[in-house]
């Protein structure tokens, strides 16, 4: 592999990760229910 | 060679820049009340506190395991501040911006050895890497939380009693003189009475007999890190032991097998936070919770970070090597694989030392483009909308931790996102 290639590749897994990330960042839909129901008894004290 | 009045010229201008953007970065704080509610009102405010210096108190503090907590030296730190000042949360909140700034100091000092040893022998160069190194850690969103919140201030000063242990250690190396090697091992103890993460610094040690290429192979070496490892090992158990009181054994951890994927995931979770941090929460739940099926896209990390490592090695200058050396080392032990007791995946304050990593490998980054980019102009418009836009961002984001109410709302816009909120809301007022 020359390196070109080994740094395209390198790159390309890096923006998938970071996109992951950045997704995660923005949605707190994969909270669990657990979670969810500590944070309501912790709003309403 | 730089003439010695340019380099003090040069050094003070560095220093006063750093000073004054964090004092007005961190301005607002000094209004901000304690977080009764988010663990200020007994990590702070408790009777350790108020029973000032007789010694039955100095004896429990020293002793006590306080709610799987073992900090003695941040628990006198609120002792010594309550003696003075009694509860009057702005001294505590100044105090813990005045142990960030010097932390940021003894960055840029020593990011200018560690660039000597790393990048050449041109001071000025050494210099603007320390600048940018130290500059980026004052102003990083991810350390705001540490700063802001009183009850973080350990993280604070375990960092310092760290730096200093570094610092004392490279003075040794330097001069080979035994007080030196016998104040690291000092500092290292006084790091871990402020916080159990204090335990990293014999391989810290190691990773920088490798930055001075010392010889490996030599027993001398290894005998020297013996008393750190022994501390270590012993300060380990200590955390061991005061974790399992509290957390008991009911509590359900993750199995091996999906910490692993729960690892690399977490590592690169806090590598983002701190070179992008996009919507910066003191609280990121676990993406699932124990017993459910690890979700695919999880293992990802497990085969991305491996293969970008393996793909990239040849490429990586010795300063990104030590960068990322410096940064795994200090957060491997928060990054889920040995299961931690508590419902957040990652907490901005772990990555507090290891953000010096990334900052360093920026910090050169940044001096090796501007010296060799045609576009010099272009380039640093880049570098001051990122530095920019890092230092407004924890400025603004400041606010959240004003007092218990502006945490629970910033929480509150998050959770509303959810498109099923009014239904588990509805389902949890039912209940």
């Amino acid at each position: 592999m020359n390196k070109t290639a080994r740094i395209v590749t390198a790159v390309i897994l890096i923006v998938v990760m970071l996109v992951i990330n950045l997704h995660n960042a923005f949605s707190f839909y994969h909270i669990d229910q657990i979670s969810l129901t500590q944070f309501f008894i912790w709003q309403s004290e | 060679m730089t003439h010695p009045a340019r380099s003090n010229l040069t050094l003070f201008a560095h220093l006063a820049a750093i000073i004054i953007v964090v004092m007005l970065i961190y301005s607002k704080v000094i209004h901000f009340d304690f977080l009764r509610g988010w663990d200020d009102q007994w990590f702070v405010l408790n009777d350790y506190t108020e029973q000032g210096f007789s010694r039955s108190n100095i004896y429990a503090i020293a002793t006590d395991f306080y709610y799987g907590q073992y900090a003695p030296l941040n628990q006198l730190y609120y002792t010594i501040v309550y003696h003075f000042v009694k509860y009057e949360p702005a001294y505590y909140h100044v105090l813990n911006v005045l142990i960030h700034l010097s932390n940021a100091i003894l960055i840029y000092f020593l990011s200018r050895q560690l660039a000597l040893r790393l990048m050449g022998a041109d001071q000025a160069k050494n210099a603007q890497v320390a600048f940018f190194t130290s500059f980026l850690f004052a102003i990083l969103p991810v350390n705001l939380e540490p700063v802001a919140w009183v009850a973080a201030s350990k993280v604070g000063l375990y960092a310092l009693f760290y730096l200093l242990s570094i610092h004392s250690y490279l003075r040794f190396l330097n001069t080979t003189k035994p007080g030196y090697y016998y104040s690291t091992l000092l500092l290292f103890m006084l790091s871990f009475c402020a916080k159990e993460q204090a335990v990293t610094l014999p391989i810290c040690l190691i990773l920088l007999d490798y930055v001075y290429k010392r010889p490996f192979d030599k027993g001398l070496l290894w005998y020297e890190k013996f008393p750190f490892l022994i501390l270590s090992l012993l300060f380990g158990l200590i955390t061991l032991q005061s974790q399992t009181l509290e957390v008991g054994r009911d509590t359900n951890f993750y199995p091996l097998y999906e910490r692993v994927p729960l690892f690399f995931y977490t590592l690169f979770e806090y590598f983002t936070k701190i070179i992008f941090p996009v919507n910066i929460s003191y609280l990121y739940p676990f993406p699932y919770v124990v017993g459910e099926k690890t979700p695919i896209w999880m293992w990802i990390y497990v085969i991305s970070i491996p293969a970008v490592m393996v793909l990239l090695y040849r490429n990586f200058n010795s300063w990104v090597k030590f960068g990322l050396l410096f940064f795994v080392i200090h957060i491997a032990l928060v990054a889920n694989l040995v299961s931690l007791a508590r419902f957040s995946i990652i907490a901005d304050r772990y990555a507090y030392l290891s953000a010096f990593g990334i900052c360093f490998i920026i910090g050169c980054f940044i001096v090796q483009a501007m010296d060799r980019s045609s576009h010099r102009n272009f380039s640093s418009i880049i570098i001051a909308i990122y530095f920019s836009s890092l230092g407004l961002y924890t400025y603004t984001h400041c606010d959240v931790w004003k007092n218990v109410g502006t945490l629970k709302k910033k929480l509150r816009i998050e959770i509303r996102k959810r498109p099923d909120y009014n239904a588990l809301k509805n389902k949890y007022q039912k209940s």
